[in-house]
């Protein structure tokens, strides 16, 4: 009989397959070591491609995650029998065979090993995000505002020079791991802002997505080696915009900030959030995960939108920009600008957003040149902007919105 | 209502492998499309079978001829069987047209002949 299943197992497949790529990887490379990579990602996928050719006659078995692993070890076996009666005795396949026995260790240690301090930061974010968390070329692309070719071009060569690298692959010292704690923040980062804002297809958040990076640097802060300040700051920041995933979307239309339901807000979370913002605290540095969760915070405690203290939210935006000269940062100070009732600082912001040549062909950018138009009284102006805005790749639910938006302009 | 067996056929030469995009298109395809069946209860189960042709068996003279492998030259390996239910030929041919692998490979719809 088969197992009664509803449409979200559809939903977390993808998230299944995503997490257990990447488990599958770091387990293979733990044995076999980085130069070994490609071979890691070819056991994976048979094993992924094991499933879709099986699944479809007996359904998603009821443990998915247990049977790829079982899939990837069989193959990796099959594999080491193969080499072994060709007389292949290489002895890396001989270590394929004993990951049958090895226990699910901490798969954390992927992300911390991509973070390989002698390749550039971009290449470790983008071997991190691809081979750790299993985002494709297509969504790390629209993070880093490139094309998907350029994008799978990039990945290509990281993980070649990451296979090039001799790195001895038991544990990293603790002063090693500590090294790497930027880059392993910054990975969790935007695999979060993917799930909290994922740019594309048809749902207004990949909550999946975002509660794993919320679980992993929650489990970085509980953890000696990697627990800090910053790491505290951002499970803070991940919990407090967490909350408010159940309130961004209804009725697949997305819902701003502005309109959103506060009783959907997870209070669980928020308090969760503010824990994680004390602890913080002890820093030496304000980092800018401490002042993101600190404007998070400032939103997550409003009672309503209304009583948004945009003033101080506008100076902690100040701050950030400059600590990070991020364009995302100016435009989303340009917009809490416009709130507090600034319109002229607002407008100065949106232009110096503007400067980042990438930035104002972006969905983003659009959206709140439109805003900023709106509230100003530039309706023209922004119907402009939000028709420009309905021509770049975003979700559907996006979409409806910004049709509304427009529509309501009249 | 009738039972219906759908031989799903693969075709032999190996395609390049799907990138992880087309990886997690596929598998949402195949699983919406099971789980639809199952919604519907016209799912009555099914069989992937091994990756290898098996054996033939074929009347010989004093014992059956045993023949490890292809019996033919074919082009394509049966994958599996799924049973689904279904009033007609026409209704099972409809419902085969929208499985997945109509798409990869030939799909064979026979009627399992009840005898009460």
């Amino acid at each position: 009989m088969m197992p009664e299943r509803d449409s979200t197992t559809q939903r977390h497949l993808d998230q299944l397959f995503r997490q257990e790529y990447g488990r599958l990887v770091a387990r293979l490379i733990r044995k076999l070591g980085p130069g070994k990579i490609s071979y890691a990602e070819d056991i994976a996928q048979d094993a992924m491609l094991a499933a879709v050719r099986a699944w479809p006659f007996r359904g998603v078995p009821d443990n998915p995650a247990a049977w790829l692993q079982r899939a990837a070890v069989n193959r990796a076996i099959d594999l080491t029998r193969q080499a072994k009666t060709a007389g292949d005795k290489r002895p890396e396949l001989e270590a394929l065979a004993n990951v049958a026995t090895e226990a699910d260790e901490n798969d954390l240690h992927l992300l911390i090993l991509c973070c390989e301090p002698s390749l550039k930061e971009a290449d470790q974010l983008i071997l991190a995000l691809n081979t750790s968390f299993g985002f494709t070329s297509v969504e790390i692309a629209r993070l880093m505002f490139v094309s998907p070719t350029t994008m799978a071009a990039r990945i290509t060569r990281a993980k070649k020079k990451f296979a090039a690298l001799n790195t001895d692959i038991g544990a990293p010292a603790p002063k090693a791991v500590r090294r790497r704690m930027p880059s392993v923040l910054k990975v969790l980062y935007l695999a979060f802002s993917i799930g909290f804002s994922p740019g594309a297809g048809s749902r207004a958040v990949e909550e999946d997505t975002a509660y794993a990076a919320l679980n992993a640097a929650e489990r970085l802060t509980a953890n000696g080696l990697t627990s800090c300040p910053e790491c505290n700051a951002l499970a803070a920041l991940m919990c407090l915009q967490a909350s408010r995933l159940q309130a961004r979307s209804k009725e697949g239309r997305f819902i701003p900030l502005a309109d959103q339901d506060r009783s959907l807000w997870d209070q669980s979370l928020i308090t969760r959030g503010l824990t994680y913002l004390k602890r913080s605290q002890a820093a030496r540095s304000l980092s800018r995960y401490h002042l993101e969760a600190g404007i998070a915070a400032l939103h997550a405690t409003a009672s309503s939108y209304a009583q948004t203290p945009w003033t101080e939210i506008c100076r902690q935006y100040a701050i950030l920009e400059d600590i990070t000269g991020s364009a995302t940062v100016t435009l989303n100070h340009a917009v809490a600008l416009a709130m507090k009732g600034d319109h002229a600082s607002a407008a100065k912001h949106l232009a110096l957003a503007a400067r980042h040549c990438a930035f104002t062909d972006q969905v983003h950018f659009l959206v709140a040149k439109a805003e900023l138009a709106r509230a100003a009284g530039n309706h023209d102006e922004a119907a402009q902007a939000y028709k420009e805005a309905m021509e770049r790749p975003t979700t559907a639910p996006d979409l409806l919105y910004l049709e509304e938006r427009l529509d309501s302009l009249n | 209502m009738a039972t219906y067996l759908l031989f799903l056929h693969d075709p032999i030469d190996d395609g390049p492998m799907p990138s992880q995009e087309e990886f997690m298109a596929i598998i949402k395809e195949y699983t919406a499309w099971t789980e639809k069946m199952q919604a519907e209860g016209r799912y009555l189960g099914g069989n992937k079978l091994t990756d290898e042709p098996g054996r033939n068996l074929t009347p010989g003279d004093g014992a059956p001829i045993i023949h490890d492998g292809p019996f033919t030259e074919t082009k394509e390996l049966l994958g599996g069987y799924m049973m689904i239910s279904a009033k007609d030929y026409d209704e099972a041919v409809t419902i085969a047209a929208t499985c997945p692998h109509a798409k990869y490979g030939r799909i064979e719809v026979r009627l399992v002949d009840e005898i009460d």
